[in-house]
């Protein structure tokens, strides 16, 4: 019988400044996004203690933000607030959560026969054929490894589904009696009816806020009620609807995805640390961030044949203006000067001078994978598409850079690093203790 | 031409100055110099005339923009293990014989999922060979039992020290005279949050 575990951390970015500051642990702790932002990330003391005030925050924040929650809300909302309680609050500490994600990942990889790589903080794991043991033992001794190796507490849901497992997971977050890991094969059919009578159906992988809403007007409201709907009679029957009943009653129809597959969109964008209004400064935003998303598409060994770029100002300041530029390319390309070339005219024809611009974005997309050229007898032959000059170059900024340090090698057009004061804010943010040999921790 | 040995001409065997025999009681050899740089070699050999053993280097002349290089300490080096004496000179016949290469972290970290580094300050752990300014290297894996040198965190602030466990109670000790040894109390919050397997002290 298939089995999946699925271990997942709890408030992922806060455990891990916990984990080098132990004193942390009996403090609210808040990690900001970008730009300090918005709160992405509370430790369960801060959030049973925003729970305790309830504020009504209103509107604003990320999409996920709700009046009800400090969750996603902007951080000026409740700055008053935290510091009152002595809460620590960090910006993101992106180097440090990648290196403790990687090593979390590769801990919890010798539990299972294979493993998927979900999330940052999340990965399913194959114990198929380990249905003798006491996985409710296995899964705490999976926890107490994490938690004594790397400093961070995880949960873990284990069911015969992929979607169960979810699940289940979700369950072992929520009721403390389940210390952290709950397993589902153990219980009784009745038992696990019982529990997915208590979530709605919204709570269920895979259903989106439309279809919990499709789903409640066809009188399906809790877990429970889809499990055993029968799929004929919804309204609109659909495969994937189908699978996730499947999966809840315990059929595995969702198999471990061990490679993850590869993008087929690569976006960067991100909010300035102080309004642009110069074009040089655009224009170099806009190039070092069509620099990464290249990076990344040549990382997975792809070309792309279309990119696009966004820019915006402040959508709540008057006059506000958003506009975006597509353009396409004659030969799919990896190559970094060529894709700023594109992003950089495509810059030109949205610019509009005397604004005050808040965040850009570039897109590439049309990616496939790298191959063999078919060349067009009309078109002049490609400069930067499997050229092996190019591609050398292109092998060498990556080696370097991956040796180095990001953006160590980078093109003119990207402007000065140090220059770069238009760079995000990240004024709270803590050493990147595993990555940088002067930031480590230090001992007494 | 006959056969008979020459009795005219050529090389006769041992006449000749002997070798060696010259000013500088060794064999000599001709060669071709720079016209100016030969007042510079002949001080030179005058210089080591004086004292054969003690001889001063030989001041040659440096390009004006050259430097003196460094080594390079920045990159990865793996150094190769070899089950054979190195033959140095020709295509070395212990190529085969490469065993594999000698990796630090192989070493000095078990288990890299749960090994950080982190630097010392101060000189709390001095008499056990750990400085101010050193490099250790933390396996938070490993069990942290009585004798082991450990990374606490008590009040606050993390701190390298023994852990001793004893009948008068769980201790931090530093290995400084200078130093006392900390009685961890009930009440306090004692995490202990790695176990010390090496210390990296550079000289």
């Amino acid at each position: 019988m298939p089995l999946f575990a699925l271990v997942d951390a709890n408030s992922f970015y806060a455990s891990c400044e916990i984990a080098f500051q132990p004193a942390l642990e009996n403090r609210p702790v808040v990690v900001l996004s970008n730009n300090d932002g918005c709160i992405v990330a509370a430790n369960k003391i801060a959030k049973d203690l925003a729970r305790q005030q309830s504020i009504n925050y209103g509107s604003g924040g990320y999409r996920a933000a709700k009046p009800t929650s400090m969750m996603f809300q902007p951080y000026f909302k409740v700055k008053g607030f935290l510091a009152h309680h002595n809460a620590a609050i960090f910006s993101s500490n992106y180097e440090l959560y990648a290196d403790m994600s990687t090593r979390m990942h590769r801990l919890i990889a010798g539990f299972g026969s294979s493993q998927e790589i979900y999330s940052i903080d999340e990965s399913f794991l194959d114990l198929s054929g380990m249905t003798q043991w006491n996985l409710t033992a296995y899964g705490q001794q999976i926890k107490q490894r994490v938690k004594q190796g790397l400093g961070l507490p995880v949960d873990i849901g284990i069911a015969p589904s992929k979607t169960l497992a979810k699940l289940a997971n979700h369950l072992a977050k929520k009721h403390k009696d389940y210390d952290g890991v709950l397993d589902l094969s153990a219980l009784s059919d009745v038992s696990v009816n019982l529990l997915l009578k208590n979530l709605s159906v919204g709570e269920v992988w895979g259903i989106g806020k439309q279809l919990a809403a499709q789903l409640e007007a066809g009188g399906i409201h809790t877990a429970l009620d889809l499990k055993l709907a029968s799929p004929t009679l919804l309204k609109r029957r659909s495969s994937i609807i189908e699978r996730i009943i499947m999966e809840l009653n315990g059929i595995a129809c969702i198999q471990l995805k061990e490679v993850a597959p590869a993008k087929q969109q690569i976006l960067s964008s991100r909010s300035f640390g102080r309004p642009v209004s110069e074009y040089q400064e655009m224009e170099q935003a806009v190039a070092s961030y069509t620099a990464r998303a290249a990076e990344k598409l040549r990382s997975q060994a792809s070309v792309c044949q279309t990119v696009s770029v966004y820019i915006r100002t402040d959508p709540f300041k008057t006059p506000s203006y958003t506009n975006h530029q597509t353009l396409g390319l004659v030969y799919p390309s990896d190559n970094t000067s060529l894709l700023i070339q594109m992003t950089k005219r495509a810059l030109k024809r949205i610019w509009q001078p005397g604004l005050a611009y808040q965040k850009t974005g570039i897109t590439l997309s049309e990616i496939s994978p790298k191959g063999a050229l078919q060349l067009d007898v009309f078109a002049p032959n490609p400069k930067y598409s499997a050229n092996p000059k190019s591609d050398n170059l292109m092998r060498v900024l990556d080696e370097v850079n991956q040796k180095m340090g990001r953006g160590k090698l980078h093109l003119a057009a990207e402007g000065l690093t140090n220059k770069q004061d238009w760079r995000m804010r990240r004024d709270y943010c803590s050493p990147r203790y595993t990555t940088r040999w002067d930031e480590l921790l230090s001992v007494h | 031409m006959s056969d008979t040995p020459k009795t005219h001409g050529g090389k006769r065997p041992g006449a000749g100055r002997k070798k060696g025999s010259g000013l500088y009681n060794e064999p000599t050899k001709v060669v071709r110099l720079p016209e100016s740089q030969v007042p510079v070699i002949k001080e030179w050999l005058k210089a080591r005339a004086k004292s054969p053993t003690h001889a001063p280097e030989l001041p040659l002349p440096k390009a004006n923009n050259a430097e003196t290089l460094r080594p390079d300490a920045s990159s990865h080096v793996d150094l190769p293990l070899f089950s054979h004496k190195v033959v140095a000179g020709f295509p070395s016949p212990a190529d085969d014989n490469i065993e594999a290469r000698l990796d630090l972290n192989e070493h000095y970290i078990r288990n890299p999922e749960t090994t950080f580094l982190v630097k010392v300050q101060g000189d709390s752990m001095k008499k056990s060979g750990i400085h101010h300014g050193d490099i250790l290297v933390v396996d938070r894996s490993i069990n942290p039992v009585d004798g082991k040198i450990v990374i606490a965190a008590i009040d606050s602030e993390l701190t390298v020290k023994r852990l001793s466990v004893k009948s008068t109670g769980t201790w931090l000790v530093p290995e400084n005279d200078d130093y006392t040894p900390i009685l961890v109390k009930e009440e306090s919050n004692l995490v202990i949050w790695g176990v010390v397997t090496t210390v990296m002290h550079s000289f």
